[in-house]
């Protein structure tokens, strides 16, 4: 399934969705675009040491922080499934 | 009981007081009695687009440093009896009020309106600070692009930041044949994204540029865009209104447009 979908031609309105989806995670974590590619890339291989990743369609990674006023806010970073 | 809106965006360009002008003339088309507020000091915009320019004889500033009364410096939109117009001064700058006296002035003002909406200034610094200090509630209008919808989820956790809870979101400038090829994000994509409610979505029309031109608003005309812009308005009302379908109307305006280029 994975491979028909990266077999299929990305439209600019998908690379459009990941490129913001990786910008805004970045500005998040404060690094750079780069940066996360690679935490997302190392996310997944210790991952794959322990569960079956290929067999995953989405994996989601909840930063949860405390604001000021006490209300918690959760951001969601996909790791896989773009 | 008076809700102050402020409508903002972070990115400029995206359609704040298109969005504004249009929201004000909805709700007043309803009855409502409603008053825009333009907080964009030194860059007015709200005026012209909705023909009064020719009307300010007071500003926004000239009220809060008391030069005049309110009621001096309220325009009347003689098209709709209900809706008024508070414009900014353009000789001045953001730094010419603060976010205590934006929220006095709207506490003023609260008695006399059923909504009060203020079009927010571009950027996150103090003009954005003084239109979020009085407000209520949010509108976040952005377009499909990355860009804009970057800049949407920042101001999304400034004005969470600040403790405005209620905020939901106008995706402007939607063209369904490009999300159909899948050259533009889908509005799906954009609510996924940013995780806000949606208020409206708003076809990329030329009718909104015409309208514009003549110094009117689209809401209640026949335009697709325009009727966009009634059911936000009856949403904000607490109506549910179920979403337009843009694809049917711009395939069908498609069609029209090539079958008159076929005759001329």
């Amino acid at each position: 399934m994975e491979r028909i979908r990266s077999l299929k031609p990305k439209t600019s309105g998908d690379i459009a969705r990941i490129r913001l989806e990786q910008t805004i995670a970045s500005d998040y974590l404060e690094c750079s675009s780069e940066q996360f590619q690679n935490m997302q890339r190392d996310i997944l291989e210790i991952l794959s040491r322990y569960i079956n990743v290929k067999a995953t369609k989405e994996i989601r990674l909840n930063l949860i922080q405390e604001l000021k006023q006490g209300v918690p806010y959760v951001k969601t970073i996909q790791i896989k499934g773009l | 009981m008076c809700e102050v809106i402020v409508v903002t965006s972070g990115k400029g360009g995206v359609g704040k007081t298109t969005s504004t002008a249009n929201i004000g003339t909805g709700l007043a088309r309803m009855n409502k009695k409603v008053v825009l507020i333009d907080t964009d000091i030194g860059l007015r915009n709200l005026d012209v687009v909705m023909g009064l320019e020719n009307r300010i004889i007071y500003n926004l500033v000239d009220v809060v440093e008391g030069n005049c009364r309110i009621r001096q410096a309220l325009i009347k939109d003689k098209r709709y009896p209900t809706l008024y117009l508070l414009p900014a001064a353009q000789t001045r700058d953001k730094s010419a009020v603060s976010p205590e006296q934006m929220r006095k002035l709207a506490d003023d003002l609260k008695p006399i309106f059923d909504y009060i909406i203020l079009d927010c200034p571009a950027g996150i610094e103090q003009g954005f600070r003084n239109a979020c200090a009085a407000a209520d509630r949010a509108i976040v209008v952005t377009t499909p692009e990355v860009s804009a919808i970057r800049d949407a989820d920042r101001i999304i956790g400034l004005l969470e930041a600040d403790g405005i809870k209620n905020i939901s979101l106008i995706i402007n400038r939607i063209r369904m044949d490009m999300v159909k090829r899948g050259d533009m994000m889908s509005v799906e994509d954009v609510i996924d994204i940013l995780g806000a409610d949606l208020l409206g979505a708003i076809p990329d029309e030329e009718a909104i540029v015409v309208a514009s031109n003549h110094g009117e608003a689209v809401a209640g005309t026949e335009s697709v865009s325009g009727q966009a812009y009634i059911n936000i308005c009856r949403r904000l009302e607490g109506e549910t209104v179920p979403l337009l379908n843009l694809e049917h109307s711009v395939s069908m305006k498609k069609r029209l447009s090539s079958f008159f280029k076929k005759k001329a």
